[in-house]
């Protein structure tokens, strides 16, 4: 019995990359910002929807299984709710687990078996929603789920379940089958079952042996109690292996619903997320996804931790770099462009992990994304600023492959615009020969002129949009980087008076 | 035929080392790093560290076996057959010592099968190698012969018999309440299966219950274990008075040149062991020839930690026949106490028979190896040090002869430089005289100039490679912004090549 919502089969879910890694793509895409809008201050969902937005994403057909499963969330918002809820209830206040840990195995036993007593109504109950379900879904991973639900906690099942339990409180006494070591005092022992007829009184039984002299009974006096200690260890002995199966079923039952809450809290995040953007009016699709090849498409872009920041109308942008293999987007400062990237690069890492997208159309390549943005605050001391800017590019040469995506965000602006303008080139055309995409936001006039005039096919250009009085209307057009000169629209803004 | 491992003549007791000595070439310290690294020694195996060999026919004995162990890698055959020996001999005591019999039998029956294993093991070990050293030969030649003696074979099958029995009896235990009934095992099902089977599907193929580990107590039994035990030799007798038996039988499993060998192998396991703990240094078994050339290549201190070994320079040191007398000078510090207990070591070693710290090294064989360090005693009572130098080296030339190795540290130091020039220069000729091989560390340049055949090492500062690494800092300059690229593998050329030959894609 697998929990299958995130991921089509136990490989690929053993496969998972467990590790956060790509802490400064996560940092530079406000991922967890997006995390917590996506949980409501809840830190169960938060805690597990984190690991999930995964700049390195996740293959294409596990992206494609997960939109399908949350489709279904979209559509039954209500019963889904009621789902994680129940399944939340039935983790609340079991008798306490591991507690007992260095204790005899009969008290390990004895805790199993209450334990498993007290999940046996949820197993029930989680078969109850099955049929609700059923006629609703319409995703493999659902309607799969279901389907093992109803096969495997079938009624009989669940009594017979029941009978096992109350057997293993062994009201009767116990026997168990060993054989004699050379120690004397083997501690392998097989717990059996004793054929003996219910009403048969325990001496009347004995008596019965002892009339073929091949039974002997030892009595345990009643001030003897190293004897009884003695005879707990023995007893320990004897049930030690069911209490080891019995304990793992156990931890299994646990870990079954456990795993099943942390499964739906990547779709309940999703289903918050959702509402909180409808309820400002904002549009959001589940976005198209494509195997393999660079397309990245989308109309209506905006970015959903600004919006729901801002809670107002927001900027939207339409961008097509399917095309070209670079894509330079230029102009002003304050021009927007960072936050372009930034909604960029959530849609893509939205759509990667099975997520719907903050647009109206949205079509990508599922495929792992790394970002190269500019730092703030310097961290390293030792290293000057443009060494830490090389030394992290160099890092992502090390991981990045080809059909990957980098997004770039004024890399190299840490050293004069003719030497980084150099630099950028020779990285540029090294990821273009690798297929890598890329997407460089940049000011350096000289990076950008230099490869139009080269006429490179690989290039695409966007520019900030300026209207023709000069005000900026935050958006990305497509344009030539010719003769635009950088800052002249913010130094007259701000000394208010023409250069 | 197989008489030891140690020797043609083992029964010969050999002297034991001078004391000094040993203290001061730190030879006690390699010991206890030796011990250390093996676990435990025997006495007589400490023993046999503190007697060197002057012999050398016997050194040539015990190398040829060394040379076997290391270069045959018997190493792990013989370590096995040392700890089920250890094993069984401990077995044996136990059981003597405890008291209720039937668990005290088993105890002792356990040893001998050890005892068994251990002896087929070696044998088909040994047989497995190419031996080449008379000592090893005869030796396997001598197990071969034991194994198939009637001893062995009927220790073997009485053993064998006794455990199976034993082991074949099955009981089980029906606990209610204060009472336990035994009972002989009569073919109830297991319940294990059938709820493991009914669980099957909760089942994780992973990770095991958090259960603790069945505890494996080595305890006494208690009286429960007695009683239940009793109750089984009553329904079942058998296998209790085959164990009674057996151990009357064969109180005496292990016979006393195997017991010999036991204990002797485990001077060379022990060096052996040594030996691979120092990996990054290389050892070599000298050449002990007739000619009195004493020299090695790449030697070093064993005294001196792991860690500061990789820090000293590894030294080689030469002196011809003719050479007799050489005179070590140099700045302090400049390691000439640490390159004389080198010259020490490898002699010592040498005559144990062992491997010594060199890369190649030729030995004399010498009769004795003097010291005289400076003495630890307090310094201001200036005639009594002086007074001590001269009494220790007098008793030192009485009785030096031309075979042996006399090696002087800063001798007549706490005297004035005039004092110590001639009171060195006498004790030379005094050496000279005797024709003995002596190395001498001094602060006195002039001795050096002795004669015409004395040899003048100076030991020194070596400044180089530091000198390397702190250029190669300062040229790291203020870089072009290119060629800081260039640094990172971030040109055109560098990313092509990283990318291609990185791992393959992660989807």
């Amino acid at each position: 019995m697998d929990v299958l919502l995130l991921y089509e089969t136990k490989e690929q879910k053993a496969a998972a990359n467990k590790s956060p890694g790509a802490i400064w793509t996560r940092e530079d895409l406000k991922l967890d910002f997006l995390s917590e809008l996506m949980s409501n201050g809840d830190d169960f969902l938060l805690e597990n929807i984190k690991p999930l937005l995964d700049p390195a994403g996740c293959p294409f057909s596990t992206a494609l299984y997960r939109q399908q499963i949350l489709s279904d969330f979209l559509n039954n918002e209500s019963l889904c709710r009621k789902l994680y809820d129940f399944v939340s209830e039935a983790l609340v206040e079991k008798a306490p687990h591991y507690l007992f840990f260095s204790n005899s195995p009969e008290r390990v036993l004895e805790d199993a078996v209450r334990s498993l007593e007290e999940f046996w109504p949820s197993l029930k109950g989680l078969g109850q929603f099955a049929p609700l379900f059923e006629g609703q879904c319409h995703s493999k991973g659902l309607l799969r789920f279901w389907q093992m639900i109803e096969k495997e906690l079938t009624t009989p099942y669940l009594e017979q379940m029941k009978n096992f339990l109350q057997e293993l409180h062994f009201e009767d006494g116990l026997m168990a089958a060993t054989s004699l070591d050379l120690s004397l005092k083997p501690t392998h022992y097989e717990l059996c079952q004793r054929e003996m007829p219910k009403d048969e009184g325990i001496i009347d039984h004995l008596a019965h042996l002892f009339h073929h002299d091949n039974s002997h009974i030892i009595t345990i006096s009643e001030r003897d109690e190293t004897g009884f200690r003695i005879l707990s260890e023995l007893r320990g002995h004897a049930v030690y292996n069911i209490a080891k199966v019995i304990a793992s079923v156990r931890d299994f039952v646990h870990a079954f619903f456990l795993d099943l809450k942390k499964q739906l809290a990547f779709y309940i995040g999703a289903l918050n997320l959702f509402d909180k953007l409808q309820n400002l009016g904002l549009a959001t699709c589940l976005p198209q996804l494509k195997e393999s090849g660079n397309a990245l498409l989308a109309q209506g872009l905006y970015c959903p931790t600004l919006a729901l920041q801002q809670k107002n109308a927001i900027v939207t942008n339409d961008i097509d770099a399917s095309n070209q293999l670079a894509t330079l987007i230029f102009g002003a400062n304050q021009g927007g462009k960072t936050t372009f990237l930034i909604s960029l690069g959530q849609a893509q890492i939205m759509a990667s992990c099975g997520l719907f997208v903050a647009s109206s159309a949205f079509c990508a390549t599922v495929r792992p994304v790394f970002t190269h943005f500019k730092r703030e605050e310097d961290a390293s001391l030792n290293r000057g600023k443009f060494e830490e800017e090389l030394n992290r590019m160099s890092e992502i040469i090390d991981e990045i492959r080809s059909g990957n995506l980098l997004l770039m965000n004024e890399s190299f602006a840490a050293t004069s615009e003719l030497e980084g303008s150099q630099i950028a080139l020779e990285v540029l055309s090294g990821l273009n020969d690798c297929q890598v995409h890329a997407i460089f936001v940049t000011h350096f006039h000289y990076l950008t002129a230099t490869l139009y005039k080269k006429g490179y096919a690989y290039c695409g250009f966007y520019g900030a949009e300026r209207l023709d009085d000069g005000a900026r209307t935050f958006r990305i057009k497509p344009l030539n980087p010719e003769a635009t000169s950088f800052g002249t629209d913010l130094y007259e803004k701000i000394f208010s008076e023409p250069i | 035929m197989f008489k030891s491992i140690l020797g043609h003549f083992p029964h010969k007791e050999q002297a034991a080392a001078i004391s000094s000595t040993l203290t001061d070439l730190e030879l006690g310290r390699i010991f206890s790093a030796i011990e250390n690294s093996f676990g435990s020694l025997p006495e007589s195996v400490q023993r046999l560290y503190r007697q060197p060999l002057t012999d050398r026919n016997e050194i040539a004995y015990r190398q040829e076996i060394m040379r076997d162990i290391i270069e045959g890698n018997l190493y792990p055959g013989l370590f096995s057959f040392v700890q089920k020996i250890k094993k069984a001999l401990s077995a044996k005591e136990t059981a003597k010592k405890t008291y209720y019999r039937p668990k005290g039998e088993c105890t002792f029956l356990e040893g001998a099968y050890c005892f068994v294993e251990a002896i087929e093991e070696l044998i088909a070990f040994l047989q497995n190698r190419s031996l080449q050293s008379d000592g090893m030969k005869n030796f396997l030649d001598y197990l071969e012969k034991y194994s198939s003696g009637p001893h062995f074979t009927g220790l073997k099958r009485a053993s064998g018999e006794t455990k199976n029995s034993l082991t074949a009896l099955s009981y089980t235990l029906f606990i209610r309440e204060n009472t336990i009934e035994v009972n002989l095992y009569a073919g109830q099902a297991y319940q294990s299966p059938k709820i493991k089977d009914f669980f099957q599907k909760f089942a994780t193929s992973s990770s095991d219950a958090p259960l603790p580990k069945e505890r494996q107590d080595d305890l006494p039994l208690n009286h429960i274990d007695e009683q239940i035990c009793s109750c089984l030799a009553k329904l079942c007798p058998k296998p209790f008075s085959l164990l009674h038996d057996f151990y009357l039988s064969y109180h005496h499993f292990l016979p006393p040149l195997l017991f010999n060998f036991y204990l002797d192998s485990q001077f060379y396991l022990s060096y052996a062991k040594y030996m691979q703990d120092w990996q990054q240094i290389a050892f070599c078994l000298p050449q002990m020839q007739d000619e009195d050339i004493f020299c090695f290549t790449s030697g070093y201190n064993l005294s001196l930690s792991h860690e500061d070994a990789a820090a000293i320079v590894a030294n080689d040191f030469s002196l011809g026949e003719d050479e007799k007398i050489a005179i070590v000078t140099g700045p302090n510090q400049g390691g000439k106490t640490t390159f004389l207990r080198l010259i020490g070591q490898i002699a010592y070693l040498a005559s144990l028979g062992l491997f010594v710290p060199a890369k190649s090294a030729a030995v004399p064989c010498f009769d004795a190896i003097y010291t005289h360090f400076e003495s630890r005693e307090d310094k201001d009572a200036l005639n009594g040090c002086l007074q001590d130098d001269l009494v220790r080296i007098h008793s030192i030339l009485e009785s030096a002869t031309k075979k042996s190795l006399i090696l002087i540290n800063e001798m007549f130091s706490t005297t004035a430089l005039e004092d110590a020039l001639i009171l060195g220069k006498k004790i030379l000729q005094k050496l000279d005289e005797r024709q003995c091989r002596t190395i001498y560390v001094t602060f006195c340049k002039a001795l050096s100039h002795f004669n015409e055949k004395t040899v003048s090492l100076v030991s020194q500062t070596d400044g180089e490679s530091r000198t390397y690494k702190i250029s190669r800092q300062a040229a790291d300059g203020k870089a072009h912004a290119l060629s800081a690229a260039q640094k990172y593998a971030l040109s055109h050329d560098d990313i092509l090549r990283r990318i291609k030959n990185g791992r393959s894609s992660s989807l």
